[in-house]
């Protein structure tokens, strides 16, 4: 029986080493491609859409005026861009603040409009009241603590007006801005800045494929509104509604120029209820999603729920079946030099275990990198101290993916069994 | 046992193709980065 688990052990760590190599080979393609090409700033704005920027603002006193004057300053036409925020559930000074800074002289000719709401729904229901009052031919979601760059927005249009029929949905890169405060702020940089510039990058090049963040993209209004807005009981629904423009055989396009900066946890606790949550919404997308599989489906739809199916249920089971062997081996082994009779239960024929030792190895190697590489395009990253912690991020940081995907895992079953609802959490933030 | 007479060399070939596979990720990953250095970076960062 423990061969069964090692023969599958080591040939789930081998697909995934695979699929890191086609992604990593893809990144590099486009990064190459995008390293040639020149940047083009358009020269009649007037042709760009009009657009509707939504911000959802839950008890945000401490980052919302910043937020608020970043998108106003876009270079965008002010003509052609309505603001929502919305104050959803506030018990702080946001929307003082809001209405503090409309009242400026400098903003009292915007398209800018404060709504504030007592409803349910969390961040869906925030943006679902004010899909009600958008003006915009396209509409962009930035989250409370995002400060994009002058140009965000105007790279995203210019990325949707290439081919406008095809793509209903443009997402663009998001930065760290606290990325140098603690160990777990730079872990989270790594993870990020490899995950915007090694996967979305390589899964678009190769695949046509993307997926919307939770902030700094542009969905087409009459997309959004044929779908029926975002869903209210999906915990990540950027995920949910990424599918949903899949299914509707629209792309969702990357616009690497368009960046934006946002504020990741500097605290483990609050790190892990947000990471907990964006599990548990990705199982609860996978499983509602896992018949694309066996239908008609477009072979895209189908790619998406393997890589969401594959990163979290089958490689994490792997990991974890191997972490055991690896461990078990090492005490029994440890307990082996005091008492010899002890043998450990995890004994294997011939050389297989240590194939399963270079499967690993060939793992943690391609993980460090995809990391050394994304930290190479994203200028004044690639340091002696990031590639240092690179290497020891496996073996602290990425564990805590692990221990997150078992809490997410149990607390979905949990509530499927009990019916319970599940709740949507708000990331604190930091002043 | 069972398995090992062909799940042995099928380790051996996929670790070679893996190997050989992660050895050029690495050169082009290593030859971006020193192209990228040298047109921009010139020693300083802004961590």
């Amino acid at each position: 029986m423990t061969d069964f688990f090692l023969v599958i052990s080591i040939i789930s760590i081998w697909i995934a080493v695979l699929e890191s190599i086609i992604i990593m080979a893809g990144a590099i393609v486009f990064i190459h491609k995008q390293s040639r090409q020149k940047l083009v700033n358009p020269g009649n704005l007037e042709d760009y859409p009009t657009v509707t920027v939504m911000v959802p603002a839950h008890n945000e006193e401490l980052v919302i005026q910043a937020t608020v004057e970043h998108i106003l300053q876009m270079n965008y036409p002010h003509h052609k861009m309505q603001l929502i925020v919305i104050a959803d559930n506030c018990k702080d000074h946001t929307a003082e603040r809001l209405q503090a800074l409309k009242a400026h002289e400098r903003y009292r000719d915007r398209d800018f409009l404060i709504l504030e709401r007592e409803g349910t729904g969390g961040k869906s229901g925030a943006l679902n009241d004010a899909l009600k009052q958008a003006t915009g031919d396209w509409i962009c979601v930035y989250d409370a603590d995002a400060a994009p760059e002058k140009n965000a927005l105007l790279f995203l249009t210019q990325k949707a007006m290439e081919q406008p029929e095809r793509y209903g949905a443009v997402f663009g890169r998001n930065k760290a801005r606290n990325r140098g405060q603690n160990f777990l702020s730079r872990c989270i940089n790594l993870e990020l800045v490899t995950i915007q510039r090694v996967h979305h990058t390589g899964l678009w090049q190769l695949f046509k494929l993307g997926t919307i963040p939770g902030t700094n993209f542009i969905v087409k209004t009459a997309l959004i509104q044929d779908i029926g807005g975002w869903d209210e009981h999906a915990i990540t629904e950027d995920t949910a509604i990424s599918f949903e423009i899949l299914t509707r055989g629209q792309l969702i396009a990357l616009a690497p120029q368009a960046e934006a900066y946002q504020q990741e946890p500097e605290d483990l606790k609050v790190y892990m209820k947000q990471r907990e949550r964006w599990a548990k919404g990705n199982y609860s997308v996978v499983t509602d999603n896992i018949h694309h599989l066996f239908d008609r489906s477009s072979w895209r739809i189908k790619l998406h729920v393997l890589y969401y199916a594959a990163s979290y249920f089958w490689f994490m089971i792997a990991i974890i079946i191997s972490d055991i062997i690896f461990i078990a081996n090492i005490v029994y082994q440890i307990i082996a030099l005091f008492n010899p009779a002890v043998v450990s239960p995890f004994r294997f024929e011939g050389d297989v275990y240590m194939y399963l030792v270079i499967a690993w190895a060939l793992m943690y190697y391609i993980y460090v990198l995809q990391i050394n590489l994304a930290l190479a395009t994203d200028i004044g990253q690639s340091t002696t101290r990031n590639f240092i912690l690179s290497c020891v991020s496996y073996f602290t940081y990425a564990q805590l993916f692990l221990v997150i995907s078992i809490k997410a895992f149990y607390s979905m079953i949990v509530d499927k069994i009990t019916g319970r609802e599940s709740k949507w959490y708000k990331t604190e933030r930091f002043g | 046992m069972w398995y090992t007479h062909w799940f042995i060399p099928l380790c051996i070939g996929v670790s070679i193709v893996f190997s050989i596979a992660i050895m050029i990720l690495t050169i082009a990953t290593l030859s971006f980065r020193s192209k990228i250095k040298r047109k921009y970076d010139r020693g300083k960062f802004s961590d």
